[in-house]
């Protein structure tokens, strides 16, 4: 983790060349947005659960160590072991020596943006254990060797023709390209890993603490088969996960599913309590939640940005960020993107690692707006932003200083101000073609490459002020 | 015919101009007057304004920002109503300056009463004066696009479709998305340009399919963008701020 | 190694939140909208009041909802029209192993025994391999939700998981005066048969709320049926 920095301008340059790309996210962002419009605009209590979301997580997050403490109690109560991981490294640790103590050699896993945080996989694999990711999504980008793009729809840049040639390519199969047919090979592959894996890995949607249940929302089915199956099954969450009571669930799951997919409900949801009773025919012999830091206590620390732990990774913000639908997922360089992405990926990174991030946004706030618990994404971002003007490591070029203080000092004195103005109008010249700037040089060439600017008028508003202010109406 | 307020002669009105339109669009400011005359407000203009800072806060530059924020509210610190052609500028004065100046409350409570004094241009019109007709004049298609600013910072949405659509001679229509973003953000259009226009092709797009000839916005940021790419494309699209808009007769 | 990262990140936690104690909040007040253990008793019994009063609506709305999301749900009237339909089934999908609940209502009404004696093999239910070969699994309901047409199913020794997950297809039985409308009156009823201390001895090991056959949208956001999970669901309604 530590190793890696985001380059956004790099990788978001590349990404608008893509027009495949760039096909096939206008194709699913606009179905998506469709379906989402349907399902809020339906649901007349929308912005009351809103709200009743958002004053649960303030409250849960002001009090998270109890809750945490409270959820482990529980957990434990029901039969279920508990872990605690404070970074990436140790999550990793804990999970691998529960797999060697096991005799582990196959892993199923069902999706989970925690586990592609600590990059799970490849210490399984570096430690010869054989892990096959099961929502389709995954599987297809786990083929492909590459990251998911969008943390609800993880191979939603993928067109069905790229997905018919990998799976030519990697499974050997016939090139069939409807998804009713791929969806068939991808469901034969993987009931014999469903069937034969020794431990099952699953995402933590929400974990209630009064009761030590933890819920997993889904469609597929594959994280009923990771946490059913295999006799060991581990869940990972971040610490943010926690909700208190079992009944916060009808909000939390409303807002959730709504917000991610435009459902009513998801297909599935597993309430699971603990590993199978001794009496039960089926399910796990062991559960194992390991509770993770990784960063969000550093978040928690800071009250200007700590709404961005309420975050409970519904996907929305990122399908209706208009510079997502361009750049796609993997321009913002790690495992969350979009605006969510924009705002955690510094703070849990280093804002030294991610400092192009919190910039990479018009601020249009249509995020704050969809956000099913009310984080105010263009706020933070803000915030992040002066953080990263400070910081040492970052700050602003040299250059940028320098402009900011001539045009402080401009703005600070009418007398500069007025004089700048004048000055801009004859500094022009060189550059007007009919009335506009259609060419200028650096640093203003960034704009006049695709668009015409302006031209500086001949008399300000100020000027015209003597003639205009004593006009009748 | 347009609704004279007789209680709006004593209705005072501080010009907050904005450093774009004072440079770029005068006219706009122009037109602003005009219109508020009509309407029997009285207009002045504090001569001393410069810039709210917000470039220096959207950048990141907190401290510059205080220093432009501190100076525009000693300039307008008289009283009536400031009013602005800027969705985007007033937002900086009506929500951002609570951010800025979070942690000190004596500023605070000064900040908090500018607020409650600042309008945008539109929603001062329509929610303040109780005005939707002007008695303006104007023949062609008109769409409007909304400011990011203005729709979800400042909640302004209807009363700018309510003033166009008084307008005699207007045939109005709304484009497709007409609350998504046009690509500008500020500093974003330079830093990020190219995905700053890709995101503004779109919105020709949506311009385009909606048959319009005319697009009206309360910002002359996005307008800014949509024009640039409108006249650089040579398309048959005017774009006009709604203050020239609602000046026309 | 462990038990220090736990007293690290609560240490951490405490810290980042200016606590400088730990404050032990009263029950009651764990969060905003609390109610106590009598308010929810009492909202039970109101349940349960509704259930009774409301059973046509709620079964019509069910039905609309299970409908939309490409479940199959048929009211049948008695014992031998559920036997009969069940046998259809088995004919058209020409199913030899079926994967049964040794559940109460299904018992009851003998199902196996019927099925046994039309030539079904049955999977046992604690081999994954004969649960694999299964063609049709069939369970009870223990819950529906109108709302949005779920089915509840509570697993416990005589109600195994993989049965409604495992074969193609899944037959749920559902009584109609155990439909209820709305989530939250689910999670009244199952926080409710919890006891005072809250303890969670009744509340077992997974709970699956079940809505429609498994999809995905994973390729182009093209609604796909059947991926991992049963590629068809049909609920038997009976009184």
């Amino acid at each position: 983790m530590e190793d890696i920095k985001v380059n956004f301008e790099k990788n978001s340059a590349t990404a608008l060349k893509n027009a495949n790309l760039q096909r096939a996210l206008k194709n699913a962002i606009d179905q998506f947005r469709n379906v989402r419009g349907k399902a809020v605009g339906e649901f007349e209590e929308w912005e009351q659960l809103r709200a009743s979301a958002r004053r649960i997580k303030e409250w849960t997050i002001g009090q998270l160590d109890e809750y945490l403490e409270m959820l482990e109690a529980n957990v434990i109560k029901a039969g279920g072991t508990v872990h605690w991981a404070s970074d990436a490294k140790e999550a990793c640790e804990i999970i691998l020596d529960i797999a060697k103590k096991h005799n582990v050699k196959s892993v199923v896993k069902s999706k989970s943006m925690a586990t592609e945080e600590i990059e799970l996989n490849h210490s399984f694999e570096g430690a010869g254990i054989k892990v096959v990711e099961t929502d389709l999504g995954e599987y297809i980008i786990q083929l492909a060797n590459e990251r998911p793009s969008h943390i609800i729809a993880p191979a939603i840049h993928k067109t069905r023709e790229d997905i018919s040639k990998l799976f030519v390519e990697k499974l050997n199969t016939p090139y069939y390209k409807e998804p009713e047919e791929l969806t068939k090979i991808a469901r034969e592959k993987l009931r014999s890993e469903f069937l034969n894996a020794d431990m099952g890995v699953s995402g933590v949607n929400f974990a209630v603490a009064e009761t030590g249940t933890i819920v997993v929302v889904e469609n597929e089915g594959n994280a009923r088969f990771t946490t059913t199956v295999p006799r060991i099954h581990v869940a990972l969450m971040g610490i943010e996960k926690v909700i208190p009571r079992f009944e916060d669930l009808s909000i939390f799951l409303n807002v959730l599913i709504r917000s991610a997919t435009g459902q009513k409900m998801s297909t599935y949801v597993s309430f699971i309590t603990g590993p199978k009773r001794n009496s039960d025919l089926d399910g796990p012999e062991e559960f194992h939640l390991v509770i993770m830091d990784n960063g969000r206590s550093k978040i928690l620390s800071h009250e200007e940005t700590r709404e961005s732990l309420y975050c409970i990774r519904c996907g929305a913000c990122i399908y209706i960020c208009p510079v997502y639908k361009k750049v796609g997922g993997h321009s913002y360089g790690w495992v969350y993107p979009g605006p969510i992405g924009a705002i955690i990926t510094p703070q849990l990174l280093g804002i030294d690692k991610a400092h192009e991030l919190p910039f990479a946004s018009s601020l249009c706030g249509a995020c704050k707006d969809v956000c099913p618990v009310k984080i105010n994404i263009p706020r933070v971002l803000l915030e992040l932003r002066s953080r990263v003007i400070s910081d040492r490591r970052v700050g602003a070029g040299f250059l940028l200083r320098i402009a900011v203080r001539l045009w402080r000092f401009t703005m600070e004195n009418k007398g500069i101000y007025n004089l700048a103005s004048q000055l801009s109008y004859f500094a022009q010249m060189p550059w007007i073609r009919h009335g506009r700037l259609t060419s200028l040089p650096f640093p203003f060439s960034r704009w006049t490459k695709k668009r015409d600017f302006p031209a500086v008028a001949k008399t300000s508003f100020r000027k015209q002020w003597n003639e205009i202010k004593d006009l009748e109406g | 015919m347009y609704i004279l307020n007789e209680a709006s002669k004593k209705i005072k009105v501080s010009l907050f101009i904005t450093c774009l339109v004072d440079i770029l669009f005068p006219q706009v400011g122009v037109s602003m007057v005009k219109v508020l005359k009509r309407l029997g407000v009285e207009v002045d203009f504090p001569e001393e304004q410069t810039c709210c800072g917000q470039p220096a806060f959207n950048s990141g530059f907190r401290q510059d920002a205080k220093v432009l924020a501190k100076r525009f509210i000693s300039i307008f610190s008289q009283d009536g109503f400031i009013v602005s052609p800027s969705g985007s500028c007033t937002s900086m004065v009506r929500v951002f300056y609570k951010e800025l100046f979070h942690d000190d409350q004596k500023m605070l409570d000064v900040v908090n009463i500018l607020s409650s004094r600042t309008y945008e241009f539109s929603e001062f019109l329509v929610n303040v004066l109780k005005v939707d007709d002007v008695g303006a004049t104007y023949n062609g298609r008109v769409t409007y696009h909304d400011s990011c600013h203005a729709l979800r910072e400042l909640r302004v949405q209807n009363e700018p479709r309510k003033l166009i659509k008084s307008v005699k001679g207007v045939d109005f229509v709304e484009m497709k998305f007409p609350d998504t973003c046009c690509g500008f953000g500020g500093t974003f259009s330079v830093k990020f340009p190219d995905v700053s226009v890709s995101i503004l092709d779109e919105k020709i797009e949506s311009i385009i399919e909606s048959g319009a000839d005319t697009v009206v916005s309360t910002d002359m940021g996005c307008l800014m963008q949509i024009g640039g790419a409108i006249n650089r494309k040579k398309l048959p699209v005017k774009t006009i701020h709604i203050a020239e808009l609602l000046a026309s007769v | 190694m462990n038990s220090n990262s736990r007293e690290e990140i609560l240490k951490r936690i405490r810290r980042g939140l200016h606590r400088l104690a730990i404050v032990r909040r009263k029950d009651e007040n764990i969060s905003p909208s609390s109610s106590s253990y009598k308010e929810s008793q009492q909202k039970l019994e109101k349940l349960h009041k509704e259930m009774d009063e409301r059973r046509l609506l709620l079964l019509d709305m069910f039905m609309n909802e299970i409908t939309k999301v490409s479940g199959k749900a048929i009211i049948l009237k008695s014992e031998d029209e559920i036997k009969d339909y069940v046998i259809r089934l088995v004919e058209e999908h020409s199913a030899k192993s079926l994967a049964i609940w040794e559940s109460d209502f299904l018992k009851q009404i003998n199902l196996r025994e019927f099925l046994e004696i039309k030539g079904l093999k049955f999977a046992s239910l604690n081999s994954k391999e004969e649960m694999a070969e299964a063609d049709i699994g069939i369970t009870e309901a223990d819950f529906g939700i109108a709302d949005t047409g779920t089915l509840v199913l509570i697993a416990n020794e005589k109600q195994p998981r993989s049965v409604s997950l495992i074969p193609p297809i899944h037959v749920a039985i559902l009584q109609s005066d155990v439909i209820l409308e709305k989530m939250e009156d689910v999670f009244a009823i199952l926080k409710n048969s919890l006891d005072e201390t809250g303890s969670i001895a009744k509340l077992t090991s997974c709970i699956t709320f079940i809505t429609g056959p498994s999809r995905t949208g994973d390729i182009e956001l093209n609604i796909t049926l059947g991926v991992h999970g049963p590629k068809e669901l049909f609920v038997l309604i009976c009184p």
